[in-house]
């Protein structure tokens, strides 16, 4: 590497990396929860900008992201893992079964909404079955899926009960997403003609779960007696080491992975896993911020299709929301008015990000239609929270009314 | 403890074997690999530190023994394609280690024993070089690729082959002291003289190196007094920056300082893999500067670097482990006993000097003497340079040159570990203390 290239790289990284502590700031986080913002559209979105700029200096070159792999490999496996531990079936139970079709519909209706509306205008835009059509579909339904909830205080504030719910569907549509992630790995496996293993999807299937539920069983083994914090965050880092590591080395999804793991050891009778849980998620923010980064060099906004599939992926996606919002109402009538409830499950969720770029790993990932669904995301979940924030603002206006009243 | 420990070792290798076993033998996926390499190491290498406990050993030689066994050389399961990859970690990790000792060293309050200090690092340098190249000397008439040179020749060999072994290591004293929650006389002259000495080591092996591209001239030349100014100078202004931008963020931002401490040493590894730059200097400057010219002081960052720290320190010493040749040292190992033994003697002579001249207690200078044999770091970075700058007799030189390497590095910390533990510096801040035979420094 040339002196001038190292510079540029040295500048790079550290711009990145002081920009990445900067954003996970505390007040940066009071900041955002104050004006009911999310990370992608805030102290997340000068990290996109920053791998777009980095990306056109030539700072972030094939080979420094090949350098970088293995860090972003346990970035991957980090995030996975700290989602996992959101699954503690213990608190599912503790919810009223009637919630049940609600958090189903809230979740899969957006998917299934976005997956007709973008896989037709994929079609329209020549992407055809059999030329990654299902591929690039199954990249916006899991982007679709997550959602990050908005400004509860002030959308649901009549409705104090519901936010507990609204919290429980972000968590279980990064499951879908997960799921969705998974399945995509299977399906697209990388063309490595050089391995002993010759397994059909359905033993991919099989050894995704298997070596989650395995991987979860030796963390819970490692962390379950272990005093000092100090050797349990060397065993946290080295159980998602070895995780994302044997994930990634058979090519399956290294988020997935991970996040079965984490799910099987958060479930067993842990006397940490606050504290387990609160250390993942210290790190959680910075890793997001540097995958943003990386997905920013991706990112090609000069592509009108990635624009015309980003206002498609938005309406449709919003749609979705509203339509299960509705539907879930007639099922519960004590659910709040559709208009904040929908509002409230809109903004996107950063997990996008981790499909993203998971994605860009992908068998043929470096092709126009990824390259658009990076765009659509991306646009899309800016639009998103260009609209949340609208009615926001109509909320507290009238709830400064209100009050005065 | 040991039958768990045990348990979790061998469960991690049946796990990771099967997952190697997906690839033919040789083959590599780049990054995973590195990743799966990480987390095996790393928790092994915690589970051998529970063995070690138990068997009151150091856990740094459980490290570098977890290397050495799951290394390319004996087991294989961390293979030689995935060690460069952790290239990278082990840069960062030279210079957390460096800046920790650093952070260590307060300048003000070793100002009285500056001069002891610096009589101990000259004088015990001096004793093992002196050793060191008579023996060398000696060596040339017997390897069959030295036997026909020149007295120059032969002259210049010992010269390059002594000024390696001199180093000592940092990495091993602050991971020693680290583990042993250290502090007093013996801990602070330690970590001062092992110090001072790879500073003086790094310059001198520039000198040493360009004398020897005069006599044996190459084409291949990495190093040399061309490279001395930026590789140096460089390293230092690198530092002062790193040490200036981590007491801003201190001062202004403050949270997450250990994982910053990690992110910028990692920039600074990466960076001085291509500019030529040490990180043991960066590092050392970075701690140097946050402990004696600012007001945030060194003990707040070491106490924030704490959690990055333990893992940091495990995974360099059991990718310092699996880099053994162990095949090479067994070919060389009566030349590299031998060159073991002499550089003890010259050391402990240099020191038996030195306290002498400044007065210090006989014990004492034992113990100094048993802080200094080990080795790591920069003398398998030196070693590697003389193997690659001096064909033909550079890979078999230097391949005792690693032999005595080795050696150092599974006895010295032993040794050291067992020295602090005797001195009774040993968990000095904690409740139940260390157990002691009592001295102190003058005598």
């Amino acid at each position: 590497m040339e002196t001038s290239q190292v510079a540029r790289v040295v500048v790079a990284l550290t711009v990145a990396v002081a920009l990445a502590v900067l954003g996970a700031h505390p007040r940066v986080l009071r900041w955002e929860r104050r004006f009911g913002l999310t990370v992608l559209a805030t102290s997340g979105f000068p990290f996109l900008l920053l791998g777009l700029l980095f990306r056109e200096l030539g700072v972030l070159t094939a080979d420094l992201l090949a350098d970088l792999r293995p860090l972003f490999e346990f970035g991957l496996g980090w995030i996975g893992f700290t989602i996992g531990t959101n699954l503690d079936l213990r608190r599912f139970d503790r919810l009223p079964p009637s919630l049940a079709p609600v958090i189903a519909l809230a979740s899969l209706l957006p998917i299934l909404f976005v997956a007709i509306a973008c896989a037709s205008t994929l079609a329209w835009l020549g992407v055809m079955p059999g030329k990654g059509l299902v591929r690039d579909g199954l990249i916006f339904m899991a982007c679709a899926a997550v959602s990050a909830p908005a400004n509860l205080e002030l959308l649901l504030r009549r409705w104090k009960s519901s936010m507990q719910l609204v919290l429980e569907v972000t968590r279980i549509d990064q499951l879908a997403a997960l799921a969705l992630l998974g399945f995509l790995a299977i399906m697209f496996r990388p063309d490595r003609t050089v391995t002993l293993w010759h397994l059909p999807r359905s033993g991919w299937f099989l050894m995704t779960l298997g070596l989650g539920a395995l991987l979860g069983i030796v963390l819970y083994l490692l962390v379950r007696n272990v005093e000092d914090r100090t050797e349990e965050l060397a065993l946290l880092m080295g159980g998602v080491a070895l995780a994302s590591g044997m994930a990634g080395y058979l090519a399956l999804a290294v988020a997935v992975v991970c996040a079965l793991a984490g799910a099987v050891m958060i479930n067993f009778p842990i006397r940490r896993g606050e504290r387990i849980v609160r250390t993942l998620r210290e790190v959680e923010r910075p890793i997001y911020f540097l995958f943003l980064f990386i997905v920013g060099a991706a990112w090609r906004p000069d592509e009108w299709q990635g624009w015309l599939l980003a206002i498609v992926f938005a309406v449709s996606r919003a749609y979705g929301k509203i339509v299960a919002v509705r539907t879930a109402r007639i099922f519960d009538k004590e659910l709040p008015e559709w208009k904040p409830f929908a509002v409230s499950l809109l903004p996107e969720s950063t997990i996008a990000i981790v499909v993203l770029f998971s994605a860009t790993a992908l068998d043929g990932a470096s092709s126009a239609p990824v390259r658009w669904a990076v765009n659509a995301v991306i646009v899309g979940s800016i639009l998103t929270e260009i609209a949340v924030q609208w009615f926001q603002r109509r909320e507290r206006r009238f709830a400064g009314e209100e009050s005065l009243a | 403890m040991i039958t768990r420990a045990l348990l979790t070792i061998a469960a991690v290798v049946a796990l990771t074997y099967a997952t190697r076993s997906f690839v033919p033998r040789g083959a590599m996926i780049t990054g995973s690999g590195a990743a799966l390499a990480f987390g095996f190491l790393l928790i092994v290498a915690v589970q051998a530190a529970h063995l070690c406990d138990a068997l009151k050993m150091p856990r740094l030689t459980g490290y570098i023994v977890v290397g050495i066994v799951f290394g390319p050389e004996v087991l294989g399961i961390v293979s030689a394609k995935m060690l460069p990859d952790l290239a990278l970690i082990k840069g960062t990790a030279v210079g957390l280690i460096a800046f920790l000792a650093g952070c260590e060293l307060n300048l003000r309050a070793l100002r009285p024993r500056l001069g002891a200090i610096g009589t101990a690092a000259a004088l015990t340098m001096l004793g093992a070089s002196l050793l060191l190249f008579a023996l060398f000397y000696a060596l040339t008439y017997i390897v069959p690729v030295t036997r026909d040179f020149t007295t120059i020749e032969r002259l210049v060999v010992a010269l390059i082959s002594a000024n390696v072994l001199a180093a000592y290591s940092p990495a091993v004293v602050v991971g020693i002291l680290s583990e042993t929650k250290a502090s007093g006389p013996l801990s602070e002259m330690a970590l001062s003289i092992v110090v001072l000495a790879d500073l003086v080591i790094v310059i001198t092996y520039a000198l040493s190196s360009t004398l020897g591209h005069s006599v044996f001239p190459s084409e291949n030349a990495t190093s040399g007094l061309a490279l001395l100014m930026p590789h140096i100078f460089g390293s230092i202004v690198a530092g002062l920056v790193a040490g200036g931008v981590l007491a801003l963020y201190v001062s202004r931002v403050g949270t997450r300082s250990g994982i910053v401490t990690f992110a910028l040493l990692f920039i600074a590894a990466e960076a001085g893999a291509a500019l030529h730059l040490n990180p043991l200097l960066v590092g050392l400057t970075a701690g140097l500067l946050l402990e004696n010219v600012t007001a945030i002081g060194g003990a707040q960052l070491t106490h924030a670097a704490e959690g990055v720290a333990m893992p940091t320190f495990a995974i360099f010493f059991a990718v310092v482990g699996a880099e053994v040749q162990m095949q090479a040292f067994l070919h060389t190992a009566p030349f590299a006993l031998a060159a073991a033994f002499v550089r003890g003697l010259g050391i402990y002579a240099g020191a038996r000097c030195a306290g002498r001249i400044v007065g210090l207690q006989s014990i004492f200078t034992r113990r100094v003497t048993l802080s200094l044999l080990p080795q790591a770091g920069v003398a398998i970075a030196l070693a590697a340079l003389l193997l690659a700058d001096f064909p033909p007799w550079g890979p078999v030189i230097g391949t005792i040159v690693l032999g005595t390497i080795i050696v150092n590095q599974l006895i010295g910390p032993v040794l050291f570990r067992n020295a602090i533990i005797a001195s009774g510096e040993a968990f000095a801040g904690h409740p139940s203390g260390g157990e002691s035979d009592g001295d102190s420094m003058e005598g």
